[in-house]
């Protein structure tokens, strides 16, 4: 009666358990870094990125966007309307910088990103050298075709450097 | 070691023999169409309405360039009609074995989810290799998988494209970028 190779056998499934395990792991972190996870906050409740708490205290929908200086308002392209995120961010981490990577999420996770305006507002669009612990008020402008205004989820705070849960934030009301 | 030696020597024979045995093979799946009719692709769809052509570009209301060769202005509207972003930023035209990549930057067009947005591409060709013109769109990335790309034939033939070259003598002015809602 034949010996089986057991040395060459043993190799052969450790090579084979090998190659599973990286695709294990390669789907694995693909799943969590290429498919978009959210994480839906109650109304009113902030969300935390890059070391900074973020609360959305309003969301307004608007067809004219005024100038802090007067003159011409900034339209949206035909069919769509802005609209207008007020936030409120509170550093709590100095050794993160908060990037305002916000995006607005509506229905079957159609994501805007926030939109080139050309008027002058009075509330600034992105604070930097956030102080901590020191709350400070921005806001997003995003423009949506106008028939998805009444489908809106959220605000998403993205932040690209982490595999964690995209935190969505809504209104209070 | 050895074993480790022997796995990689053979995963470089089978990326090589696989490259080597398969060095024209698309990497990408074509999606054909003609002027004038929507072509669905990846989230969105694509539609050429209109070919111009010229040898003198005008642009923001001032002569900008002339050319030796043909301008050809390719009237493109992408709409993101998915919940997706469409991205269709690489864009040239196709003559037989001839590419011709864009003359500016804003060849291509992107949209975001529920809005099309229209644009001029354009490409300067030489006038004798025309024939069967095909403007050819798909997505610039660094790393891809297996990707789509749209073919429309712009009505420029063999049997045509003295025609083209006749009416080809004079201005011509790309139209500038517009987006809107799609309706």
């Amino acid at each position: 009666m034949r010996v089986l190779p057991l040395r060459p056998i043993l190799f052969a499934l450790a090579a084979f358990a090998a190659v599973l395990i990286y695709l294990i792991w390669w789907v694995s972190y693909a799943g969590i870094h290429y498919i978009p996870r959210y994480s839906l906050r109650p109304p009113g409740a902030s969300g935390e990125v890059q070391g900074t708490s973020v609360r959305l205290l309003s969301m307004i929908r608007s067809d004219q966007l005024a100038p802090v200086e007067g003159g011409q308002p900034g339209i949206p392209e035909p069919g769509a309307a802005w609209i207008v995120a007020e936030l409120e961010a509170v550093r709590h981490d100095p050794t993160k910088e908060f990037l305002c990577g916000t995006e607005l999420i509506g229905p079957e996770q159609r994501l805007w990103s926030t939109a080139s305006v050309r008027v002058t507002r009075s509330t600034p669009s992105c604070p930097l050298d956030l102080s901590v612990g020191q709350p400070v008020r921005f806001e997003s402008i995003f423009m949506v075709p106008a028939r998805y205004v009444d489908q809106l989820s959220g605000i998403a705070l993205r932040d690209d450097s982490t595999a964690a849960r995209t935190p969505v934030i809504r209104p209070s009301f | 070691m050895l074993g480790a030696l022997a796995a990689i020597t053979l995963v470089a024979v089978s990326a090589v023999g696989l490259r080597v045995s398969d060095p024209d093979e698309k990497k990408f799946e074509v999606i054909n169409g003609v002027i004038g009719k929507p072509v669905k692709v990846n989230d969105g769809e694509v539609t050429v309405t209109q070919v111009k052509v010229g040898t003198i570009l005008k642009q923001y209301g001032e002569i900008q360039d002339s050319t030796d060769g043909m301008f050809v202005a390719v009237s493109v509207t992408g709409a993101a009609v998915g919940p997706k972003r469409l991205e269709l930023n690489a864009a040239r035209l196709l003559s037989g074995d001839v590419r011709y990549e864009g003359y500016q930057l804003s060849a291509g067009v992107n949209s975001d989810p529920g809005f099309q947005t229209s644009v001029d591409g354009l490409f300067e060709v030489d006038p004798a290799q025309i024939d069967d013109l095909t403007l050819e769109m798909g997505s610039n990335e660094i790393l891809h998988g297996y990707q789509q790309r749209v073919r429309i034939k712009l009505g420029v033939t063999r049997a045509n494209a003295e025609e083209w070259r006749a009416v080809a003598e004079g201005v011509i002015e790309p139209a500038t970028m517009t987006t809107r809602a799609i309706p």
